[in-house]
């Protein structure tokens, strides 16, 4: 049974991302004073009546919650290329654990498992941050819970994304390097002028301000950009199923 | 301007079964920026229904751009073939609007009617006649400085601050024995707030035995006398009343009166106090000769008009801009404390810094050697973020605090109150202000870019007034709500050998906290007064000639002494933020008068209730009251 469940604890090198590898909580461990921080600057040290006076909310849930999507997302592109395990070559063939049994299965039944948990554990430590700053801006905690999925799944479109990279070129590619980032710079900023309805920053200030696009409203904004990464992350699923499966077939060909 | 005839101006029914008529102001006419009485009366010649009958009065400027609506509503039930009459006071302070009257349900508007105040408008008071029917010669001879109105008892205010705009009212006591109880009462209130009634004889003088007239003022009557002159005119206002036939005069006798005009020891004109106002029994007809045709009547009325009740012209008034900034200053909602949140987060860092190098030091079972205390950690931090930051941020999303000023003056306290709600998230509200009617405007938050109000609905229901209105994102608003009440706090000062003595009966509920007196010039800090009971406080001579006049640095020393304790007080924050107002206009007011001594104290507490139909609104409220005592001699009485 322990092997099922083995995409949970493994940190060998055969391993995308182990959860509790010191690369993964050393990011999250400096991710959370990082949004500590910005906490600290954005902190509305004026007083609550001259932001009644202005009608205006703190911006304090957008700045955090913003923090922490990047943040995020930023990670979870580097797991999905493999870039969070140890990469010293020589250290990998120290105590190797014995392989007994393996077993190939298809993205679905194991790699998107372990995304989702995985995902969903990087989160996990941000919430009393977000809870604070929903609290700070008078928002409700669906609102926050709202933020919440948003960051997930633009995570996990990252994290996908970068998996497929790391199935098109590996660990060491260049050009999967360059289109990550890329890739990372477009959907969380670039579309902010290119395509601001699928923003999800612009969605987070929406919320924030309940201030509604000229062309958009706040509610259809946030459904609208959640469809846009919903379909594109059922794109990247659809593709890195395809390429392990193509991977699958040529091994079983070559043998 | 003279108005000839009563303007009631019905609109028949269109397309439905139900009608409306409806009258404006006093004959047709309202005195701009003062409340106004609307009478509507709806008849249902169709089925039962059920609606809400609305006055939309419009104000501001488009060219300054806070042009807003407010309405005044109630709720109609209308059986089948029912006629229901509607009374409702608004204010108009400005005639460039239509004004809307309008029946709906819950699904679309059934009737609406549209009104050019134009044609409607005065800037004067009114002189009211309250008859039937009243000639145009009466009222030409009625003081040219008001705009004298006929009334028919049905169409007056069902408030007393809808009489806010007249400024004498005549009638005969079958007139008032014919008023709605709301009304009657509605009318003593006004009277006795400072209102000038005269009441006239007439040839049935048994209304003045009822009930109602004898709670007002117990007069009591001997019958009529016949007479042929008044001479006793001449002396108060410089003609004599003739007659070439003789007329009659009612006989009468008001205890605890003053005759102002007496004829070979018969009554004529007599007058009462009644609270702060006047009543004048006029022991003729007015309306029958000689009277009808003395054409001395303008002098006479103009004179009347003269001995009316006068308005306080001293008292203690605490610039408004001052209140409103105290108020939001003190609202009861803030942010977390700062150092709170960064004792929280370094702990939580502290924490995640201890699990994940526990985490890293065992590797090979890293779930129990910390995943599963992390996860634990992560969420007990969680909850505790939500019990220390989001529940009581979430819990004051919508709070309040009022202010209210009274000022006291023989037994009655008028005055405003001022309250305040802050919305940290957009929401609804359903205020309560009291079962007494009062009239409730809006006030422009102190710094708001807004020039126009958050949307809000004035509410008259059987159990009082409501005010239902939402209130955006971190918004704020304010309304004032003026009152007027018995108010039992009364006493005197005397000087004596060993200084000044002030007795001081407090027969309220209350205890008056932080009580200050202004004495001689000089400020007396006099403690607390408690309630049910008179009570001597004692000011050394020694101590007054210790302590210089007051002045303004003193004031801000005094300002400056206030202490606010740790975790806020209501009471400390807008005593530091109003004294220094308070205390000049005490000695502006009191500076060079030596038979009154103002003082001043507060009630911690809410006067006028101020009821959410949402359960626990958490607010505060405080109330000054501002009285002065009477200088009598020295030997006490």
């Amino acid at each position: 049974m322990t092997m099922q469940y083995e995409y949970l604890t493994d940190s060998s090198d055969r391993s995308l991302v182990p959860f509790f590898s010191p690369s993964v909580t050393a990011a999250l461990f400096y991710g959370v004073l990082i949004v500590t921080g910005v906490l600290v600057v954005f902190w509305p040290w004026q007083d609550l009546p001259s932001f009644m006076g202005k009608q205006q909310s703190p911006l304090v849930f957008f700045q955090l919650s913003t923090a922490v999507l990047i943040i995020i997302a930023y990670v979870n592109l580097r797991c999905g290329r493999g870039e969070m395990v140890r990469t010293d070559y020589f250290k990998s063939y120290e105590g190797k654990p014995p392989r007994t049994f393996e077993q190939e299965r298809n993205f679905f039944r194991y790699g998107l498992i372990g995304f989702l948990l995985h995902t969903l554990f990087l989160l996990l430590p941000f919430l009393p941050l977000l809870i604070l700053a929903t609290s700070l801006s008078g928002l409700s905690l669906r609102a926050c819970a709202q933020a919440c999925v948003l960051v997930f799944m633009t995570s996990l479109l990252c994290r996908v994304f970068g998996f497929v990279m790391y199935l098109l070129g590996g660990r060491a590619s260049f050009f999967g390097y360059f289109f990550t980032r890329a890739f990372f710079v477009l959907v969380l900023f670039a579309t902010a002028v290119l395509a601001p309805a699928c923003n999800p920053i612009l969605v987070l200030y929406g919320m924030n301000k309940t201030s509604q696009r000229i062309d958009v409203p706040i509610a259809s904004h946030y459904i609208f950009s959640m469809a846009v990464t919903l379909i594109a992350l059922l794109v990247f699923m659809l593709a890195s199923q395809l390429l392990i499966t193509y991977q699958r077939h040529k091994r079983e060909k070559e043998t | 301007m003279l108005l000839l005839l009563p303007l009631l101006m019905p609109v028949s029914a269109l397309a439905t079964t139900i009608s409306m008529e409806y009258s404006l102001g006093f004959s047709g006419y309202f005195q701009l920026e003062t409340w106004t009485p609307v009478t509507v009366v709806l008849e249902n010649r169709g089925r039962a229904m059920r609606g809400t009958l609305e006055v939309l009065v419009t104000s501001g400027s488009e060219y300054i751009g806070d042009v807003h609506q407010t309405t005044y509503a109630m709720e109609v039930d209308l059986p089948y073939n029912a006629q229901r009459l509607c009374a409702l006071t608004i204010r108009i302070a400005s005639f460039t609007h239509e004004l809307v009257i309008r029946l709906r349900d819950e699904e679309q508007i059934l009737l609406s009617r549209s009104l050019n105040l134009r044609p409607h408008y005065t800037t004067t008071g009114f002189a009211v006649v309250v008859a039937e029917n009243t000639s145009p010669d009466f009222l030409a001879r009625l003081p040219q400085q008001l705009t004298p109105v006929n009334v028919r008892p049905r169409f007056l205010p069902d408030t007393w601050y809808g009489y806010q705009s007249v400024r004498m009212l005549i009638t005969t006591a079958d007139m008032l024995e014919s008023l709605r109880e709301r009304q009657f009462q509605a009318l003593t209130y006004w009277l006795k707030q400072g209102g000038f009634l005269v009441i006239s004889a007439g040839i049935n003088y048994g209304a003045l035995l009822e009930q109602r007239i004898q709670g007002l003022f117990p007069i009591q009557v001997m019958g009529h006398r016949q007479v042929t002159a008044l001479r006793a005119f001449e002396e108060f206002c410089g003609y004599p009343l003739t007659s070439d036939d003789p007329f009659l005069v009612l006989q009468t006798a008001i205890p605890g009166s003053k005759v102002l005009i007496q004829d070979d020891q018969l009554p004529i004109l007599t007058q009462k106090r009644v609270g702060r106002g006047k009543l004048l029994f006029l022991s003729l007809d007015p309306h029958l000769p000689p009277f009808s045709r003395w054409t001395h009547r303008p002098v006479f009325w103009d004179q009347v008009l003269a001995v009316g009740p006068s308005r306080d012209s001293r008292s203690i008034a605490v610039d408004e801009e001052a209140i409103l900034k105290a108020l939001v200053a003190a609202m009861p909602v803030s942010f977390p404390n700062v150092r709170v949140v960064l004792l929280f987060m370094g702990v939580y860092a502290l924490l995640l810094y201890l699990l994940f190098r526990r985490i890293a030091r065992h590797q090979e079972q890293p779930w129990r050697y910390g995943g599963y205390h992390l996860l634990i950690g992560i969420v007990l931090v969680s909850i505790a973020s939500y019990g220390l930051f989001f529940s009581p941020q979430a819990r004051r999303r919508l709070t309040y605090n009022s202010f209210l000023h009274l000022t006291v003056h023989h037994g009655m306290a008028t005055g405003g109150s001022i309250i305040g709600l802050y919305a940290t998230t957009a929401t609804s509200y359903d205020v309560s202000v009291g079962a007494i009617p009062s009239p409730i405007t809006h006030l422009r938050p102190p710094t708001s870019d807004s020039l126009s109000p958050n949307p809000y609905v004035l509410y008259e229901t059987t159990a009082g007034q409501r005010v239902r209105g939402s209130a955006g994102q971190w918004t704020q608003s304010f309304f004032q709500v003026s009152t007027a009440q018995g108010f039992p706090l009364s006493g005197y000062v005397y000087r004596d050998e060993q200084g000044v003595q002030l007795v001081i009966d407090n027969q309220t509920p209350y205890t008056l906290v932080d009580c200050w007196g202004y004495v001689e010039n000089r400020l007396v800090f006099l403690g607390d007064i408690a309630p049910h009971q008179s009570q001597r406080k004692h000011i050394a001579s020694a101590l007054l000639e210790q302590q210089p006049p007051f002045d303004q640095q003193a004031g801000e020393l005094i300002a400056q002494q206030i202490e606010i304790p740790w975790g806020g007080s209501f009471l400390s924050s807008m005593q530091k933020a109003l004294i220094e107002d308070i205390l000049d206009a005490v000695r502006e007011a009191y500076h060079s008068n030596d038979g009154q001594i103002a003082l001043f104290g507060w009630i911690p507490s809410a006067m006028i209730p101020v009821e959410f139909s949402a359960a626990a609104i958490p607010g505060d409220d405080l109330t000054l009251v501002t009285w002065e005592l009477p200088v009598v001699a020295e030997t006490p009485p």
